[in-house]
């Protein structure tokens, strides 16, 4: 008897103990891929995302690695990714740090929204904040594969497993379809006041999608619409990334500026020109103002030897604190956009009245103003109108991640060396792709030779 | 949870009075009181033993020898056949017959033998109830109190270093408080550790290795909360083979801790007390030329004052420990109290370490049947650390600056050096404290009903709160703003276990163990942050500061499984075992949840067979052949969670935004399964004189969880998936002899050696990089974490080949696909010249350029005894491995380095080290090592004093010599800490320091 009550008991003390078993934990820390694009909520927040995620992560290699291969930046320490892109040549491989960044943020960020743009129509909410999400998630893809083309020579146009690869043009006439396709969804229903205030507050869409469609008109070569687009941006509008200076700091600002920053502008905003018998440092003109806006030039350092030692001052402009905004795009560029389409034309006096406009500037929304006089140069000579145009986008459009792209297309005949090079105005054509992505993607394209 | 907690404790009442009540009941029917009196006495010479245990098996019954070795207890039993046990650490267990009859004074005087060659001990890691080692049919290890005594080590995975044949035990960082990783028959996930699990009592213990703060990858583990003072055995099964039983958390072997426990008798206590100092045994190769180039003519050397920084930022440190323990018993009761304070200083200037344990241990029987046991250690410590890394690790300045700055202030402030912190302003200004409180729980309970049945339930509880803090003030020179952050961890674990084991004679010459049991364990952990900075001056809390980041993370976890295990045992001498586990955890997909885990084995007492023992059993009185065959898997390899595509969360401008993550989740993923077979021999010689134990293993790992790299076209950077196997195949052999043994001298050697040979044998791709800038790699066909990177450039024939100026250069060249065995096609490089210079062309190339896995590990102790003095000297031997030092490639850049000095002072040409810093096969060095880990001389004052009983006094010193070629502090480090794949590097790292100790030890009763 006294046995059955004792097993009897420990069957019941094993019964409570099985009973006591769970075995689903959700994860409340964080919604999964199949929970966000579900409804509109989701999606604003994905939109939201996206935007913080490109404005305070994805921007830093934008600016920073083309930044210091065309010599924008001067580099102060031997960490190994600023010092290979200072060198560049063809031992730049695709294992160097800042090109693997540069290359997958801008993907993450093309995946992000594309998730967005695939997901957006299968949800039922206001017209007016379906063409707000679809035409931002447009306008960033389109952003991520210009971006992708300026540093790269080809890129995937949709992501994906083993992704194909287009060559730039197809890219950019992919960004420009994207571009118009958001034009049309926010003319066919303007965007909500919900969606602007709670995802855009600080862009103004519509002339953000202008302003890059002008772009990349001029990258495509096509100059009339690159004209008549610039023409439709309001210069007075402002779009800005918007940072708060404590969880989302502004990425030049922690690069460049925070602390004991390794890389520093140069003083003469690192441009070189070519006289003929080697390069010099171009000096800046007196008087202008985008010198002491873009710089603190009291400050007097050296960049390391090995570097080239070039002297280089501390940065402000849009960098000079953690919650300091950077503009979406400068409206100087619809100006220079023009300047250039109507110099390639051959319509030189219109060009250099538009050169005109930007070096006599003293009204910029932004403050970006060089208050000097009008160009002196050869007024008759379309290189020398190039030349003028390359300068003033160098200093006008300072660390926005153009110049590789501005140097490659105005000087299109330098070729660089294949060997260690510290002095000429850019060291490399195009980045190699990401060693991640040739060894995970068969698709992956060679490696441009420079 | 707490649910689960409350239901858990009514559970344990309930049991208590539902029980309790048949107490009465169970002990009538004819009980007559017996009066056991008698002795306990050593064989060999005839010492009495104080603290041996005599037990009545199967009766819950028994007391303990006092300090003259006489026991002296009374007894209720029914007369009949009974058996009585002799045993203490390190003695043969002894059991014998006892018939109780009309005689109710029994008189028993037993002599027991020391168990030198251990292999008559009883074990219960995995296997049903008490088991004689002699029976089993793998190996399985033991470190006893006896064996650590002398050496005292800092914590609990320490004092398994040198006694466990097998383990590759590291210490990874020289700070008080560094983390320790060990190995048991190498390394056996690549995601995941590869530590053990901890099992403390029946407790599953946490042993995390969180970096709660940015340390620059430096972290403690959580073994470090336990005071190893406590520790009276340790059993340790290294395999799937053995620890099958344990289902998805055995794959990297089971070390079960036993503390001590309260014996019947007077109170005893214990008390010892320890000083002792650290310093740092070598210092880096610093420029101590006193020159430096003249600015005007870069070829000059000019006279100029260098600083060795390594002066200020190590300093000699001090310590103490006290200890003090008060165990007895009486009746039905037994009980321990002890209460341990550790206080070490670190050689890094500024850190140090504080611990202070407590602990209770109650025993009690409440009927012939039942028996119940609680017990509970409470610690709290506290650290002070310093970090490693580019803004403000001390270390890290020192490798990168030019040591011709001073770096002490001036007026109060210090000097800024360049855009690496100033070594002393890190040292003197940081700070990054660490308080950990832990209290680990445990409630068992053992029920007899019904003869040969016995039933065990045991609850643990665990719970670690950690709190880590980092504070650099405003004005700091690499932080002019200052930083302020804060981060905790609250971890709790619990488990709820009962197992039965039931054994019975199936025939007189066949015995049957039957061994099921179920568990439930549930972990949760919650993580929360503060990262500031902009701080106002004075304050320290976050608070002072503007945000700049937070996190606030919480998971949880569960796995629940069930076993069951058969044994046979034939005549005492043949002996089979089997064995199932059901295993599932809510960490994987929900299709590859449930797992099964089988286990097989067998062992052959020959040297009990007739034939044996008439030939050779005069010399060979032992010899067992054994051999197992078991699955276990890896399940903490994985963080719950990762079937998931978990996006971040982004606020920004009053919105929460949801960003991609990086790593993409897969709903398919399952835990790691390890398939060991290992067979070896015991064996015992000249009457166990001299103990030899092998054993040779193999294990397979399949479905070895890899982070896979993405393209980043497709939106995502990694994955996890199952993409991987991997083997290990090793031996390992533990000899231990008593050389001498004379009435006043006696010399024991104790020694184990093990070899591993750990290959990745496939992971998707070929290759995939494991940490440290990809120099840290996994590849098919190559031992986990070999080092890659740029090498030499060589000529056709091998030798250097050195550029126009002499100096040796980097290997350029082109990659060619190659495929590796398991059908993945890899680029490997193939140099090539130029056809006229004859120089390299072509893109910089890389290859594995060395391995951090020893080729063997040994470690032998000797104990002489003379009179009253005991010496014991330990020799730690850990061969055939590279180290990557990455101090050395940043001394032949730097100025700050030895490489700079040689230049100044003209020994080699100037800028022949700088290639070096691209060549990273450079910098690859042979780490192997031998080292004198302990020296330990004591006096033993035998005292025959009526209230003391024991004291001791013990000088020792630890990692006193290390013969290396090694070219850093010490090649037993490891800059990612407990980090598994990566192994072997040296950055910024803290060296190990010597330590010298003088410490008493008083017994009184």
């Amino acid at each position: 008897m006294k046995y059955i009550i004792k097993i009897f008991g420990i069957i019941f003390l094993t019964g409570i103990m099985l009973a006591s078993c769970k075995k689903d934990f959700p994860n409340i820390n964080a919604p999964s891929d199949d929970q966000i694009f579900k409804d509109k909520d989701g999606l604003m927040a994905a939109s939201i995302g996206l935007i913080q995620h490109f404005s305070t992560s994805t921007l830093a290699p934008i600016v920073e690695i083309p930044g210091i291969t065309t010599r924008e930046f001067g580099v102060s320490s031997t960490y190994v990714t600023p010092m290979e892109l200072t060198y560049g040549g063809t031992a730049l491989s695709g294992e160097n740090a800042g090109v693997i960044r540069l290359w997958s943020r801008l993907l993450r960020d093309k995946g992000m929204a594309e998730n967005i743009i695939a997901n957006a129509d299968k949800v039922d909410m206001p017209a007016g904040t379906k063409s707000g999400i679809l035409a931002l998630a447009k306008f960033m893809k389109a952003m991520t594969l210009g971006y992708l083309v300026m540093d790269y020579q080809e890129a995937p146009i949709n992501n994906g497993v083993d992704a194909k690869f287009s060559n730039r043009t197809d890219v950019l006439n992919a960004a420009v379809t994207l571009l118009k396709s958001a034009l049309g969804d926010i003319a066919a229903n303007p965007i909500s006041n919900d969606f602007k205030k709670k995802v855009i507050p600080t862009i103004d869409l519509k002339n953000s999608i202008q302003a890059f469609l002008a772009r990349y008109y001029l990258y495509l070569g096509d100059y009339q619409n690159a004209i008549a687009t610039a023409d439709k941006v309001d210069l007075t509008s402002k779009s800005e990334w918007w940072y708060d200076g404590s969880e989302n700091k502004n990425p030049v600002y922690t690069f460049a500026v925070d602390g004991q920053p390794d890389t520093k502008p140069r003083w003469n905003f690192g441009i070189m020109v070519n006289p003929g018998t080697g390069y010099v440092e171009y000096q800046p003109e007196a008087g202008d103002g985008r010198l002491t806006f873009y710089m603190d030039t009291t400050v007097h350092e050296h960049a390391l030897p090995e570097f080239g030692g070039y002297e280089v001052h501390n940065l402000k402009g849009f960098f000079d604190n953690g919650n300091s905004k950077i503009p979406v795009y400068l409206p100087g560029e619809m100006i220079l956009i023009k300047a250039e389409a109507y110099a390639r034309q051959g319509k030189l006096a219109e060009a250099v009245t538009q050169i005109n406009l930007i070096r006599e500037k003293t009204n910029d929304v932004f403050g970006v103003n060089a208050g000097l006089g009008a160009w002196t140069g050869d007024a008759t000579s379309k290189s020398a109108i190039l030349d003028q145009i390359y300068i003033q986008r160098s200093i006008e459009l300072f660390l926005t991640g153009q110049r590789f792209e501005d140097s490659r297309r105005i000087h299109s005949s330098f070729v660089p060396s294949p060997n260690q090079d510290i002095v000429s105005e850019r060291n490399r054509n195009f980045y190699p792709y990401s060693y991640v992505e040739r060894n995970n993607n068969p698709n992956c394209p060679a490696d441009p030779k420079i | 949870m707490k649910k689960f907690f409350t239901r858990i404790l009514f559970v344990v009442l309930m049991a208590g009075l539902f029980f309790g009540s048949y107490k009465a009941n169970a002990q009538t029917g004819g009980a007559v009181t017996y009066h056991f009196r008698g002795t306990v006495t050593d064989a060999k010479n005839q010492e009495p033993i104080p603290g041996a245990t005599i037990i009545i098996v199967n009766q819950n019954l028994g007391s303990a020898t006092n300090r003259d070795g006489v026991f002296d207890f009374t007894a209720k039993l029914k007369p009949g056949n009974y058996q009585i046990a002799f045993s203490t650490v390190g003695y043969k267990t002894v059991v014998k017959k006892l018939v109780l009859g009309n005689n109710t004074n029994i008189t028993l005087n037993e002599l027991i033998s020391p168990d030198i060659t251990r292999l008559n001990e009883v074990v219960v890691t995995g296997v049903s109830g008490f088991t004689k080692k002699s029976h089993l049919g793998n190996s399985i290890s033991t470190v006893s109190s006896k064996d650590i005594e002398a050496t005292t080590p800092l914590s609990i995975d320490a004092a398994l270093q040198g006694n466990v044949a097998g383990a590759l035990v590291m210490r990874n960082s020289g700070n008080p408080a560094g983390g320790i990783s060990v190995r048991l028959r190498g390394a056996s996930t690549v995601v995941g550790s590869s530590d053990p699990l901890y099992i403390i009592d029946g407790v599953i213990v946490n042993n995390n290795s969180s970096q709660l703060i940015n340390l620059g990858g430096y972290t403690q583990n959580r073994l470090v909360d336990i005071d190893p003072n406590e520790i009276d055995h340790i059993e340790v099964l290294k395999g799937a083979a053995a620890a099958a039983i344990y289902g998805s958390r055995a794959s990297n072997g089971v070390v079960q801790i036993f503390t001590k426990r309260g014996k019947t008798g007077k109170p005893k206590i214990t008390f010892s007390s320890s000083v002792n100092m650290n310093q740092i045994r070598k210092y880096l190769p610093w420029n101590d030329a006193q020159l430096k180039w003249d600015p005007n003519d870069p070829t000059k050397a000019i006279p100029a004052t260098r600083y060795n920084y390594q002066d200020y930022i190590f300093n000699k440190a001090y310590g103490n420990e006290n200890y003090i323990s008060v165990s007895g018993g009486k009746g039905n009761t037994k009980y321990i109290f002890s209460a341990s304070q550790l206080s070490n200083g670190g050689i890094v200037r500024n850190t140090d370490f504080k611990r202070y344990n407590f602990r209770v241990r109650i025993d009690q029987i409440i009927s012939r049947w039942m028996s119940i046991s609680v017990g509970t250690t409470v610690s709290s410590n506290s650290s002070n650390e310093m970090p490693n890394g580019k803004n403000y690790g001390p270390i890290t300045s020192l490798l990168f600056a030019d040591n011709l700055k001073n770096p002490s202030p001036v007026n109060g402030v210090y000097p800024n050096i360049g855009w690496m912190a100033n070594p002393y302003e890190a040292v003197d200004r940081i700070e990054a404290p660490q308080k950990n409180s832990r209290t680990l729980s445990d409630i068992q309970m053992k029920f007899t009903p019904l003869k040969g049945l016995n039933i065990t339930y045991i609850f643990g509880y665990d719970h670690a709160f950690n709190d880590a803090r980092l504070f650099i003030p405003v004005g700091f020179n690499t932080k002019p703003y200052g930083v302020s952050e804060k981060a905790t961890m609250a971890t709790t674990m619990i488990n709820s276990d009962l197992n039965a084991a039931y054994s019975f004679h199936l025939s007189p010459s066949i015995n049957s163990i039957t061994g099921v049991g179920y568990t439930y364990q549930y972990n949760e952990s919650q993580y929360f942050a503060i990262r500031t900075n902009h701080l106002a001056p004075v304050a320290k809390v976050t608070d002072a500061g503007t945000l700049t980041g937070r996190s606030d993370y919480r998971t949880q976890r569960s796995i629940w499984g069930g076993y069951l295990q058969q044994t046979f045992g034939f005549k005492e001498k043949v002996f089979v075992t089997l064995a199932g586990r059901w295993d599932g955890a809510s960490t994987f997909g929900e299709n590859e949840r449930n797992q099964f885990y089988p286990k097989a084995s067998a062992s052959y007492l020959i040297s009990k067979e007739n034939f044996f023992k008439n030939s050779i059993g005069k010399v060979v009185n032992l010899f067992k052949l054994r051999a197992s065959y078991g699955q276990a898997g890896n399940l903490s390899a994985l963080a719950p969670y990762s079937i998931y595509t978990s996006y971040s969360l982004a606020p920004i401008n009053g919105q929460t935004g949801l960003v991609a993550p990086v790593r993409s989740g897969n709903p398919d993923l399952r835990p790691e399964r390890q398939t060991e077979f290992e067979a070896g021999f015991d064996m015992g010689l000249l009457q166990d004189r001299l103990g030899i134990e092998f054993t040779w293993y193999k294990q397979d790992i399949k479905d070895l969880l890899l982070l896979r790299s993405l393209a980043p076209s497709t939106g995502y950077g990694s994955r996890y998936e199952n993409v991987g196997t991997m083997t290990n195949k090793g031996w390992e052999l533990a000899i231990r002899a008593t050389v001498i043994q004379k009435k006043n001298f006696s010399w024991t050697v104790t020694g184990t050696f093990s070899q591993n040979h750990n290959k990745v044998t496939h992971v998707v791709g070929g290759k995939i990089d494991l940490g440290m800038w990809g120099t840290s790699i996994a590849q098919s066909g190559q031992p986990l974490g070999v080092f890659y990177g740029y090498f030499f450039a060589t000529k056709p024939d091998g030798s250097l080949l050195l550029n126009s100026k002499g100096f040796v250069q980097r290997a350029k060249g082109h990659y060619e696909n190659k495929t590796l065995p398991d059908g993945e096609v890899i680029p490997v490089a193939v140099q090539d010249y130029d056809p006229t210079t004859g120089q390299p062309v072509g893109t910089n190339l890389k290859k594995i350029i060395g391995d951090p896995n020893p080729k063997w590990i040994g470690s032998v102790s000797n104990t002489f005894n003379y009179k009253n003095f005991t010496l014991f000297v330990k020799v730690d031997m850990v061969q055939g491995f590279n180290v990557m030092s990455w101090d050395k490639r940043m001394f032949d850049l730097f100025p700050g380095g030895e490489a700079t000095a040689k230049e100044l002072r003209g020994e080699i040409p100037k800028g022949s080290s700088f290639p070096n810093f691209f060549i990273y096969q450079s910098f690859i060095e042979n780490g192997s090592f031998v080292k004198l880990r302990d020296v330990a001389l004591s006096y033993d004052l035998k005292l025959k004093s009526s209230w003391i009983h024991n004291l001791k006094f013990t000088m020792s010193g630890s990692n006193l010599v290390s013969f290396d070629h090694y070219w850093g502090f010490d090649p037993e480090v490891n800059t990612e800490a407990q980090s598994n794949g990566v192994r072997g590097q040296d950055m910024a790292n803290v060296p190990i320091p010597r330590v010298y100790r003088f410490g008493i030890v008083a017994t009184f009763n």
